[in-house]
């Protein structure tokens, strides 16, 4: 039976990129879970206005490629360099958002993330974007669990 | 334990976290001579056009200094230290008691030496008081001239041209930003500002502000010369002065608090008198990229300094080593980013990588300055994409040899660099 995840301390999501295939449904299923339909691929992808970002990044090479996106740092330096203090690591869950309603868009968080995995969402304003461990879904990632060749994982550094 | 915080923006709030993190018995008191909760100075722009308010502006939540076990006295300046006492002076004539202090006092604005500043139409832009100063001026069809195109400079033009005001900006250099920009970034710049019907004067100096009779009385004109000597005379209903900051450390002067530029402080974070420390824009450290003392007045360096600084008075063996300086800008439609070294100094090599936009994508701009086979320092205009992995190659003086011909390419990450420095970058500390 799954088990609801209630923290991501020390959990990273992963990618083995011996597996990745550079399909990208990893995106598309991001896509997915960060917009009002959840179930509904087509509404979620013609319907929504602006569309939602993918919050993993494909990068490919052929024949390699691989997803990558927040790692949730212990010592997060996006967090340190919002000008705002929008972007915030929480002390129970560890994960790290961003508060939309005071974010406006400077990117500084973009220059000090070592993975440069925030990306610039302008169509709805402009607010910096990023993984957020899915925690509107029971942080059950989304992109981990639709890969089709699990090339994405949860490690646990316990 | 009794810390005492003079400050009460990032460094401070970051010092203070950091304490917090060994030391929650200890009693913690901030001192501001601003009377509001912590905020966001950046944001006064944000909050001058409307996309922000007196409450989103806030830095850390309403609960902040309650949770934190912090006594704040806002509103209260500080006009000196008595170090052998170990007493903050306050303006009132209130003497507080401390066993750790921290110095957190930030920029105070660089006043230059124009006559008729002290008109009461005449604002500096450092901080909320002075938004909301400018918001009874700054009406639709209204002029300013806005003095020093330096970031604060070009952040009020930009509040001014949404809220309807007819702006000019005047600048001594001879191009916008000069610290940041180069000439080719500049112009970017200066196309943006037209498109906006903003007049930018370059290469010329404020001679006065004119008004009416009496010093006090609205200013009405900026008289200006270029630097050829031609003299011209601005007409305008306000003006804002943003030609620069300093260190605000003019209350240390019989303190024995040793200063330079701002205040001199070793890696942890501690200056010349025992149990005294200093950290954000007030302090003067050393920057490794550099190579030389700096004043490093943004945001990010004032978190870490203030973190630094909090985890050395809370007892804690951490040293503070100076990260890559980062300033990112959006104005307008455009976004400028600067990251360590963007001049190209002697010794240095330069990339350049410049694009057209097609109408979808922007025009945008790329500069890498290197020294020898390591990035030092990077330019963009409108390139923000994976913009933090060049910031942490410059972070780990990352041999950049072997991908050399990579940098700034449309689709630069991590599979542009060999196989074993993207390991090392992607996996260090992680075991899988």
């Amino acid at each position: 039976m799954a088990e609801l995840k209630t923290t991501i301390k020390h959990k990273k999501i992963m990618a083995k990129e011996e597996f990745c295939a550079g399909c990208r449904l990893c995106e598309v299923h991001c896509v997915l879970a960060h917009s009002k339909y959840r179930n509904d691929i087509v509404k979620a992808f013609k319907k929504i206005y602006p569309r939602p970002l993918p919050r993993i990044i494909v990068e490919e090479q052929k024949p390699i490629s691989f997803g990558i996106q927040c790692r949730h740092c212990e010592d997060p330096a996006c967090v340190k360099a919002c000008i705002t203090g929008a972007m915030s690591k929480d002390p129970e869950t560890g994960i790290v958002t961003n508060d939309e309603n005071r974010c406006i868009g400077c990117w500084t968080c973009m220059m000090s993330c070592p993975y440069g995995v925030i990306v610039q969402d302008v169509k709805g304003g402009h607010i910096a974007s990023k993984c957020d461990f899915c925690i509107d879904n029971g942080m059950d990632p989304a992109c981990v669990k639709n890969c089709p060749n699990e090339a994405l994982f949860v490690v646990d550094q316990e | 334990m009794k810390y005492v915080i003079i400050g009460n923006s990032t460094a401070a709030v970051a010092a203070a976290e950091a304490i917090r993190t060994a030391d929650r018995e200890g009693l913690m008191t901030i001192i501001s001579d601003e009377p509001h909760h912590t905020y966001s100075r950046p944001l006064i722009s944000y909050y001058l056009f409307g996309r922000t308010d007196e409450n989103k502006m806030k830095y850390r939540g309403a609960d902040f200094y309650e949770k934190n076990g912090i006594i704040p006295m806002l509103g209260n300046k500080v006009v000196g230290i008595d170090a052998s006492a170990k007493l903050v002076i306050l303006e009132n004539g209130t003497h507080i008691n401390y066993e750790k202090l921290l110095i957190a006092t930030g920029s105070r604005p660089a006043i230059p030496p124009i006559k008729g500043l002290q008109r009461n139409n005449v604002f500096n832009f450092i901080k909320l008081d002075d938004a909301r100063l400018i918001e009874k001026y700054a009406v639709k069809g209204s002029k300013a001239v806005v003095i020093g195109a330096s970031f604060s400079g070009l952040k009020a033009v930009e509040c001014l041209v949404e809220r309807g005001v007819s702006v000019t900006t005047v600048d001594i250099a001879d191009r916008l930003m000069p610290r940041l920009l180069d000439a080719s970034s500049s112009l970017m710049v200066e196309k943006v500002l037209a498109d906006r019907k903003v007049r930018v004067i370059l290469q010329t100096s404020v001679v006065s502000i004119e008004g009416g009779k009496g010093p006090d009385s609205d200013a009405e004109s900026v008289i200006i010369r270029s630097a050829d000597g031609r003299q011209e005379t601005l007409p305008c209903d306000f003006a804002v002065v943003a030609t620069g900051v300093a260190p605000n450390i003019g209350f240390l002067a019989n303190s024995g608090v040793k200063t330079n530029r701002g205040i001199l402080v070793d890696d942890k974070m501690a200056t010349n008198i025992k149990d005294i420390y200093a950290a954000g824009d007030v302090a003067e450290v050393f920057d490794h990229y550099s190579s030389k003392n700096a004043v490093i007045a943004t945001i990010p360096s004032a978190f870490e300094q203030g973190e630094a600084a909090g985890l050395s008075m809370a007892g804690l063996d951490r040293k503070y080593r100076s990260s890559p300086v980062i300033n990112s800008m959006p104005l307008f439609d455009i976004t400028v980013m600067g990251a360590g070294i963007t001049e190209s100094l002697l010794g240095t090599e330069t990339i350049i990588r410049q694009k057209t936009g097609n109408g979808v994508t922007k025009d945008s701009y790329m500069k890498f300055v290197l020294a020898e086979n390591h990035l030092v320092g990077y330019l963009f205009v409108n390139e923000a994409s994976r913009a933090g992995i060049y910031t942490d190659i410059i972070r780990n003086r990352i041999d950049i040899a072997p991908f050399r011909e990579n940098l700034g390419s449309d689709e630069f990450g991590f599979l542009s660099m060999p196989s074993s420095v993207r390991q090392g970058m992607l996996y260090a500390g992680i075991e899988t």
